[in-house]
Parts: structure tokens; sequence; C-alpha cells
């Protein structure tokens, strides 16, 4: 009896277990995620609005994913000269920098938001520990500097001086405003459906969860209201999609050979 | 003539830069890995388990920090089927669409887990049946530190023993330039 009974519950775990194993094996299955870079930059303090003293202000990066209702940043990144007092004034000039995040960094006055592919944010990434072992040098080498090397990675196209006398992309503020402008077609839309991007940015996924109402459930509503209330039904606007370009044609996929029966085989259990 | 040929030797690179990558696979639907035929065959799905659901996996590319999951269709082949076993084997293609074009993927093929290497058919690199399949991507994928964004999916899965064992597929995705 006790045999027969276990016997089933094995089996009955093993059909089980079986089922959508591939999801359950892997980690983090459960919502589509897109990597999204946010430049960000702040203007010069003199310390009364609640932020540390500075005379440049900063520009700085954060580094997540968007999730289906709001953005996960693992990353806020900005490259500062190391050390404090003395030794931070000391490598403002030329010294040890360091990628870091501070307090401040929750106040910005501009953000510009884009999309990476994968690649592009395990580079974004690479880069964040590459720069730590970088000099600083407001001259030199600053925080401008840094944001400038992310766009890069991420094939923004940066904003160069008007002319001799131009030092606007110098500034954290500006640089991030005209990086903005030039780049705006990458941003994402804040409200409505995605648009394709540019092959730079990442491709538009599957949604797992859709947004919003149904519109059929929205048009079963209507219909009742209407038969409920008598009243003669409201035509329906059908806009026809539009006419896109024919798409390109396939890649050529090998298609294996026509596959032989195979032999049957009793799987062994050890 | 020649500036002809220029240009739509611009117009295809431009156009050739803007279709995104597609994919194929070929899955086979069955009880037992080792039924499915050929060595085409590199994702392995149980057959109680949903056509689209192994689609998707498939088609997912993860990272350290989330994953992120691309269109992917099936198709269904008549003559892919055949008896024997639990369930026969049923295979169909898989292609994935609309992926990143700015990467070029390294598959690693046969990495086998499980509690006995000896059960391990085609496996070139055994792993610990404790280890988790994220660490075995990684083991493939880093590299200076950083991990590659990457695919996985198991072709192979047998029952047994402590932990059973199964096989799986990585690939890496690292920069196309």
């Amino acid at each position: 009896m006790n045999f027969r009974l276990i016997s089933l519950l094995v089996c009955l775990w093993t059909c089980c277990a079986s089922a959508d194993e591939i999801e359950l094996m892997l980690p983090q299955n459960n919502v589509s995620t897109r990597p999204v870079l946010e430049f960000r930059a702040r203007g010069p303090s003199l310390g009364n609005d609640g932020r540390a003293i500075s005379l440049t202000g900063h520009a700085y990066v954060l580094l997540g994913r968007e999730l289906n209702e709001n953005t996960l940043f693992n990353n806020v990144r900005g490259f500062y000269p190391d050390g404090k007092g003395a030794f931070e004034l000391i490598h403002m000039a030329y010294g040890k920098g360091v990628v870091k995040q501070t307090l401040d960094d929750a106040s910005s006055e501009v953000v510009f938001r884009v999309y990476l592919t994968p690649v592009q944010e395990a580079a974004v990434l690479k880069l964040f520990r590459s720069w730590d072992d970088k000099k600083y040098s407001l001259a030199l080498n600053n925080c401008v500097d840094f944001t400038k090397a992310v766009a890069q990675v991420a094939n923004l196209t940066l904003p160069h001086p008007r002319d001799i006398f131009d030092m606007s992309p110098e500034f954290p503020v500006s640089f991030v405003r005209g990086l903005s402008q030039l780049n705006d077609k990458y941003t994402p839309l804040k409200a409505g459906p995605e648009l394709s991007t540019t092959p730079g940015t990442s491709v538009t996924p599957p949604s797992p969860v859709r947004s919003g109402p149904d519109p059929a459930e929205i048009a079963r509503g209507q219909k009742q209201l209407i038969d409920r209330m008598n009243l003669p039904a409201v035509p329906t606007i059908v806009t026809p999609p539009p006419v896109l370009p024919p798409p390109p044609p396939p890649p050529a996929i090998v298609m294996p050979p026509a596959l032989p029966p195979p032999p049957v085989v009793i799987p062994r259990r050890g | 003539m020649l500036r002809r040929l220029i240009l739509v030797a611009i117009f295809l690179g431009r156009w050739g830069s803007a279709i995104c990558a597609e994919q194929p696979h070929i899955a086979c639907f069955t009880n037992y890995g080792q039924i499915c035929p050929g060595h085409n065959v590199d994702v392995f799905v149980h057959c109680r388990s949903d056509m689209n659901a192994a689609a998707k996996a498939a088609c997912a590319i993860r990272s350290e920090t989330g994953v992120q999951y691309f269109d992917a269709s099936v198709e269904t082949n008549p003559n892919w089927v055949g008896g024997g076993g639990y369930c026969g084997w049923r295979a169909f293609k898989v292609t994935c669409r609309n992926l990143p074009n700015d990467s070029k993927v390294e598959w690693h093929f046969d990495n086998c887990q499980g509690a006995d290497q000896r059960n391990c058919p085609r496996n070139t690199r055994f792993f610990d049946c404790a280890v988790p399949p994220v660490q075995i991507a990684q083991s493939y994928c880093t590299k200076d530190g950083v991990t590659a964004p990457y695919q996985i999916f198991k072709y192979y899965d047998r029952g047994g023993g402590d932990c059973g064992y199964a096989g799986f597929v990585v690939g890496c995705h690292v920069p196309a330039s």
C-alpha cells in the first residue's frame, strides 16, 4: 500500500515538476526589463540649498533596468577627485580619481534618458570600473569627460563647441542639455506605445504584462451600456494601419534534413 | 555605372545596419533529451512544457542586472515527429527576432550538470549539481570582471541520482566590432 502511494506521488511529482521547468530553472524570469541609461547634471551650489558647495556643478549617470511600470537603477556613478578636505583640493588639480555616488545625486536639474542594448550595458559597467583607476583633473579629466565617455559607449552624438569661444559643452548642465537636444530621438516616450528605436538602442521586447485596459473589454462594456440605454450603436472608426516598407529578405536558414525516426530508447533511471 | 553601384552599396549598408538580428534554433519536445535525434537540436524541452514558453526562454538575453525577452516565433514541421519513449519526440523551429545587432554570439555547447560525470554523454565541461545555471553561464561569459550578456537554455535533461543531470547551451553576447 505504502509502496503504491509513494510510486503515485513520485509519478505525480515527476510530471508536475517537468512542466515549464525551462522557465523555472532560470532566475529573474518574470518580467522583461530593458537596460536604461540616464544622464543627469546639476549646476553650481554655494551650499545654501542643502547641497555641498560646488563651484562647477556635476554631471553623472544612472544605469538601470526599466520594468513595466518603474525603473530600477543599479548604479549611480560620477567621477570625483578622491580624498577629503585638502586631499580633495589637491586631487582636483591633478590626482587620483574615483567613480562614486554622493547624496547630492538625488537632485538634478537636467535629465536625459536612453535605452541601451545588453551589450552596451555591459560596456558601460566595464567603463565604470576602468575609470576608477584614472587620474582626476578639473582641467583635463573631469566629471563631464566621464559622462562623455559613457555617451560614446552608448553611441550618442556628442555636443561640440560652436566656435573657439563656446565653452558650453565643458559645463555639466549645458553638456547634458546639449546631449539631450542632439539625441532626443532616442529618448523613450513619456506615455503611450513605444516606437521602434534605432539600431543603437535596444529593440522593443514583447511586454509580458499588458499596460492599460484591454480595448476589447472597453468595446464590450460600451456595447452593453448602449444596449441597456437603447441608444443607436456608434459606428466604430477603424484607422487603417500605416503602410510599412516591405521587410528585408530573411537570412538564409539552413534547415536540417528530414530527421529519421529515432531508435526507441528505454530511459534508465539511476 | 560605378556611381550607381556605390549608391546601391551605401543603401545596402544602411539597410543592413538597420536590420535587427534573427537567430534560429531547433528545439525538441520529448521526455528525455537523448531521444531527440541529431545534433541540430539545441533546445530540449520536456513534452509537457509549453512550446511558447520554451521559445521565450530561448530568446531571452540575460545579464547581471536583468533579463530582456525578445520576439520569438515557433514553426512546426509535420515531418519532425517520432514515436518512442514516454511521449515520443516533436521537433520545431524557434526563431528569435529583433535581437540587437551590436553583438556576435559565442556558443558553448555540452555543459553538463549532474551527480555523476559518467552520466553526461556529450559534455566537455562538467558542473556539480549544486551549481546554478547562471553560474555556468558566467563561467563562460565573464572576462576582465565583466559578465557579457548571455543566453542560456537546457538541451538535455534526465532524472536519476542525487539531482539528475542536465545539459546547457550558453551563448555569450560579445561586441561585434
